[in-house]
């Protein structure tokens, strides 16, 4: 067996939904995230899973600072890099009157190279088209939501989209590849960058 | 042949004067060695509005295969600006580029941006009073060297990208990078 024959790649990522922040804080209430992990084309997962729901969870002293510390690990296997799994993270607050309401989205690209990789990433959410919507949104404090988070993160299109940020997600992700490199890739920055 | 990928996202603006919604157009232009196999080189961000540090969050996601025969013309982000005001009229609030690296791996760029400036007192005023702004009629002056010295501009905000480069087969060719 010749080992010229290799014609796909395995990329491995693990790593954990750290926290949330909002400014403004989180009183009386409850966060919890939906993450969702978009691929390519040519791209198929192997192990682990590809969405999930995390806990409810409040603040501790700090009132702006929500751990969720939710695991996240998968395996693909791939013939082209485009198409990078990408992480659509959903944040959603339960709050005893409203029920559950948005508070965000957030697109995180899994690391490409090796190692460890922390991010934090703005949250955005829609803004309500109409004045009127604006009223409502206002009064009951639900804003207006996506049928399907996952378009945010092809980067094709912006469906006209209007939105407002607030607050930030941290996520933190290591990536183990195989064969990346027999197949002529280079994805590692040079040993110069890393220390300077 | 030697092929680049460029992943990443336009993250957001920041200290851009004015309190409207902005939105970016942003086109990748690269020689006639490169060629997109995947990926969309051309794109408009979501309309989001500043908060308040006056930045913007897009998390415009970017992912372009190239396939290159040469690296004369390695690729360039031309990016463009504009303010969506509260009646809806839009106009363009800032030009920038900014050459893709060559190097592989993480790298988080801030790009400057400018416009045509209001040179006359009434082209001031209106854009005080009114809004609006001069706009190039021909954008190739944004990544291009010639021609700019007639023109007179004013410093805009800073577009920040979070790019990852990933190169393959380049130093089969020969092309040394680090």
């Amino acid at each position: 067996m010749k080992s010229t024959e290799i014609t796909k790649f395995l990329v491995s990522f693990s790593g954990q939904i750290e926290h949330v922040t909002f400014p403004s804080g989180i009183f009386d209430e409850y966060l919890y995230i939906q993450y969702e992990v978009v691929w390519g084309p040519d791209w198929e997962p192997i192990t682990g899973l590809p969405s999930g729901t995390s806990q409810l969870s409040r603040p501790g002293i700090n009132p702006e600072r929500v751990v969720i510390n939710m695991p996240i690990e998968m395996t693909f296997g791939s013939t082209n890099v485009y198409g990078w799994p990408q992480l659509v993270i959903t944040v959603k607050a339960r709050n005893f009157i409203t029920g559950d309401t948005l508070r965000g989205y957030a697109v995180v690209l899994l690391p490409p190279t090796a190692g460890r990789r922390c991010v934090t990433s703005p949250l955005l959410r829609p803004k309500p088209a109409t004045v009127l919507g604006e009223w409502v949104a206002w009064l009951t404090g639900r804003y207006p939501e996506l049928n399907d988070p996952k378009m945010l993160a092809d980067g094709k299109d912006n469906y006209m989209l209007r939105t407002q940020s607030s607050g930030t997600v941290t996520v933190s992700a290591t990536m183990v590849s195989k064969d990346l490199r027999k197949l002529g890739y280079d994805n590692e920055p040079p040993a110069y960058t890393k220390y300077s | 042949m030697a092929e680049l990928h460029i992943l990443g996202e336009i993250q957001g603006t920041t200290y851009f004067p004015e309190n409207y919604s902005l939105f970016c157009r942003y086109s990748f232009q690269a020689g006639c060695n490169w060629t997109v196999i995947s990926g969309a080189s051309e794109g408009q961000t979501v309309a989001a509005e500043p908060d308040e540090l006056q930045s913007v969050a897009w998390s415009h996601s970017i992912d372009i295969h190239y396939l290159s025969r040469g690296i004369q013309g390695w690729p360039k982000l031309v990016l463009q600006v504009s303010c969506v005001d509260s009646i809806g009229r839009s106009w363009v609030v800032g030009y920038a580029h900014c050459n893709i690296p060559a190097v592989p791996g993480l790298h988080n760029l801030e790009i400057p941006s400018w416009i045509p400036a209001a040179t006359t007192l009434t082209d001031r005023l209106k854009e005080y009073f009114i809004g609006g702004s001069h706009q190039l009629l021909n954008l190739d002056i944004i990544s291009l060297g010639n021609d700019r010295f007639k023109l007179k501009t004013r410093s805009k905000g800073i577009i920040k990208l979070n790019v990852d480069i990933v190169l393959r087969n380049f130093s089969k060719f020969g092309v040394e990078y680090k």
